[in-house]
């Protein structure tokens, strides 16, 4: 009885279904293409698990950045000041005028055109497969219009000449323009990544397992983990809001990452701190004695799109919102400048599937 | 070569017999007499009766010299109306040639720096900005950047961070040798310049023959013809110059070479794309050994400095390299403009002046995009043909009895001979068809 009312009911809401048979065969229809484009998918997805192995982890990045380049300001940038810093330059008057400069005017004048500001938006999917295989694609979906660089040439690069599409697969990197046309590709020695999965995978079962413990006993083995594996010439300070601070000495000789203040021999240190419960960088900075070369700040927002998981699990390692970078370097003329990073994440998130 | 080519060809060497009235000559540029000259090119259909190139030692000696060395009973015994037809400093040395000889009834140039060229004079001063060196040694600084942000060479750092060197290795074998390769090119084509000689002095812009030879009046017709170059002048120009003699071969009329190295700049542009997403990988990967190896925080972010020196290389190549030439060329004027971009602020203005030594907390929002205008001094890139400027090549029409500054679009200098618009413009111009009879 209630079987026959459902079926009374089902029948009644499709109108004259048994009236009319083409509508019965046009359903049908509809319901086989679905079923048979499920078993097509099902099918490619077996075909693909058996060719790359299980999905491991995917990687996802959707980021809208700007770089700056602009002089050194003794009102804006009144951290990378230091009388070391005041001494190299105080020689160089132009030098002096840009840093003391207190207010722009309309009469500006633009050195280079890396002053002018360029802004990117780009997403990227990494995808790692057990087998060790690695399927990359990046878009960049900049609106031209926001890049006032490109009104700035007689001959700006065009659409069909942009890469606005790379995708790295099968030991090719692919170039494809705006119009989605192919550019150009290239033989790329692929790196196979079971190492790197396993690596990743045990470390991150092992960050699982100290989320779960007593924050007591993770304090005390973090710290005593910290003060065995620490650098020669390392110091670690708590902060009085909790926060902590590692400092460590960076070899002269191998780094280059940072600008070095001419004629100034000592050695450069970093000093990252982070949160109390040590797994987010606040701030990172690079110096050169008291010389801040480097300055990177983090912020964090809570967003659930910039969280990692594992198996639909999110787990509570995030990643930052924000990330402002500031790096001090000296252009053709001496005179000291800031480059600087502005990123902003709207998903920036590894989702493991082990 | 195809039958339209050929028409074209034999056209353009007909027209230039159809009046036997006029003879016309056709002046290499610099050192035309050495490198495949421009015009050698149509050589094969040219004959002292219906036309010649003329072949001169231009390196050595002034423009003056140059032009006073072919007398009218020497290039014209028959006296008949000469149109010269000068290509670069050949229509310099035509427009010097005609002020001595009432024979030159009109004067044809392509890619003549009638207002001197920027390119020599910062060669010959040594001001020329290497733009490839710079991009080269950016590339370097980064490529030595991701390997040494790998710092601690050990497990799991080295292994979590080995996909970097894949990437690296890739740009080394795709980009850089290319670049090198560009580089070199390009060295040759410049360095043609470097010599100070009474030639090249003559050409710097400001010089004596230049200032005279702006005030003089042109008192025949004169058509100018210049090219207006597409994107990417830079690789444009290199390949250009690696394929010199090959452009000079009549049998490749009409093959353009300056697209050569696009490969290569592709090649480069994508490598770096994926450069930089393992970057972000690496330094993604790298939080979770981070947090029992808290010496590893500040591995990760030097991964993060390097894929910024990445991101500076990209712009590099795609954009500033080419600006950046432009300005050697003399292709930068200073404009007042007013422009726009996104920029980031932080809601707490607490954050910026502090020097952004705080969190945010979750339900107070963290910063947002602005658009923030400026109007400044801004250098604009112009028109050039990877050599000259327009700016440089154009006169303005009062400076002569009847002047007409043709623009010849995609063209860089040194095809501006095997390409088939140019050969079709001349044709036009020798019918008389369009731009009047002086030609015919």
């Amino acid at each position: 009885m209630k079987i026959k009312f459902k079926e009374e009911v089902f029948f009644k809401k499709l109108p004259n279904f048994r009236r009319c048979n083409h509508l019965k065969i046009f359903y049908i229809s509809i319901i086989a293409i679905i079923l048979s484009s499920c078993s097509n998918y099902i099918l490619n997805d077996s075909i693909a698990k058996k060719v790359n192995g299980e999905l491991a982890v995917e990687i996802f990045n959707h980021s809208q950045r700007v770089d700056k380049l602009e002089y050194l300001s003794i009102v804006k940038h009144p951290y990378f000041i230091s009388p070391v810093l005041l001494s190299t330059v105080s020689t160089n008057k132009q030098a002096m005028l840009l840093m003391n400069k207190t207010q722009t005017s309309e009469y500006d004048t633009i050195y280079s055109l890396e002053e002018i500001p360029i802004y990117k938006e780009s997403t990227s999917t990494t995808r790692i497969y057990s087998s060790g295989k690695m399927e990359t694609e990046i878009q960049d979906i900049t609106p031209d219009s926001l890049n006032p660089i490109i009104t700035f040439t007689a001959n700006p690069l065009p659409a069909e000449a942009t890469i606005k599409k790379t995708l790295i697969e099968d030991g090719v990197i692919k170039a494809f323009n705006g119009d989605g046309k192919l550019i150009n590709s290239l033989a790329y020695t692929e790196k196979n990544m079971k190492a790197f999965i396993d690596t990743l995978k045990y470390y991150v079962v092992l960050a699982e397992k100290v989320d779960t413990l007593e924050s007591k006993s993770t304090e005390a083995q973090l710290n005593k983990s910290l003060r065995k594996n620490a650098p020669a010439g390392s110091k670690i300070i708590k902060l009085s809001n909790g926060n902590v601070v590692l400092e460590q000495m960076i070899d002269n000789s191998a780094n280059t990452t940072v600008t070095r203040i001419r004629n100034n021999n000592e050695p450069l240190r970093s000093r990252t701190e982070l949160n109390p419960e040590m797994n987010k960088t606040i701030k990172f900075e690079i110096f050169q004695g008291n010389q801040l070369l480097q300055q990177r700040s983090y912020i964090y927002s809570n967003n659930e799109s910039l969280k990692n998981s594992k198996n639909a699990l999110i787990l509570s390692y995030e990643n930052p919102e924000v990330i402002i970078s500031e790096s001090l370097i000296f252009d053709r003329k001496g005179i000291p400048m800031i480059k600087s990073t502005q990123e902003h994440y709207l998903r920036n998130q590894m989702v493991f599937h082990f | 070569m195809n039958i339209k080519k050929i028409i074209i060809l034999l056209l353009l060497i007909i027209s230039t017999i159809a009046n036997a009235q006029k003879k016309v000559l056709w002046l290499n540029g610099i050192l035309g007499d050495q490198n495949p000259g421009m015009w050698n090119l149509y050589n094969n259909n040219l004959t002292p009766t219906n036309g010649e190139t003329i072949t001169y030692t231009s390196m050595f000696n002034s423009i003056k010299s140059i032009a006073n060395s072919y007398p009218n009973q020497q290039i014209n015994p028959t006296n008949k109306d000469l149109i010269l037809v000068g290509y670069s400093l050949g229509g310099l040395v035509g427009r010097t040639m005609q002020l001595n000889n009432s024979y030159v009834k009109g004067i044809i140039s392509a890619g003549c720096p009638n207002q001197g060229s920027a390119l020599i004079a910062n060669t010959i001063s040594g001001n020329v900005f290497n733009v490839i060196d710079v991009g080269i040694s950016k590339s370097n600084t980064a490529i030595n950047n991701s390997s040494v942000a790998t710092v601690f060479c050990a497990p799991p750092v080295s292994i979590l961070s080995a996909p970097i060197v894949l990437g690296i290795e890739a740009f080394k074998t795709a980009a850089l040798v290319g670049l090198g390769v560009v580089k070199e090119a390009l060295g040759a084509a410049i360095d043609i310049y470097s010599t100070r000689t009474p030639c090249t002095q003559d050409l710097v812009p400001g010089s004596p023959y230049i200032v005279e030879s702006q005030n003089k009046y042109i008192s025949v017709p004169y058509i100018n013809i210049y090219g207006a170059e597409d994107y990417w002048q830079v690789l444009r120009l290199a390949g250009s110059c690696a394929n010199l003699v090959q452009m000079q071969d009549p049998a490749n009329l009409d093959v353009s070479y300056d697209e050569i190295y696009f490969p290569t700049m592709y090649s480069a542009l994508s490598t770096i794309n994926t450069i930089q997403t393992i970057h972000d990988d690496v330094y993604q990967a790298l939080v979770y050994p981070a947090i029992f190896m808290p010496w590893i925080w500040a591995t990760r972010e030097l991964v993060l400095s390097a894929r910024h020196d990445w991101d500076g290389v990209y712009r590099y190549l795609e954009t500033d390299m080419h600006n950046n030439y432009a300005g050697i060329v003399g292709a930068n004027a200073y404009e007042l403009r007013s422009y726009c971009v996104q920029e980031w602020f932080f809601d707490d203005p607490y954050m910026q002046i502090q020097g952004m030594n705080k969190i945010v907390a979750p339900d107070q929002g963290v910063g947002h995009w602005e658009t923030v205008c400026y109007t400044k001094n801004v250098p604009i890139t112009l028109e050039h043909d990877g050599v000259v400027t327009s700016k440089a090549v154009i006169v303005p029409g009062t400076k002569g009895v009847k002047i007409l500054n043709m623009r010849l679009a995609g063209t860089n200098h040194l095809e501006m001979g095997n390409k088939l618009e140019m050969r079709e413009l001349l044709k036009e111009i020798f019918s008389g068809a369009t731009y009047g009879q002086d030609f015919q």
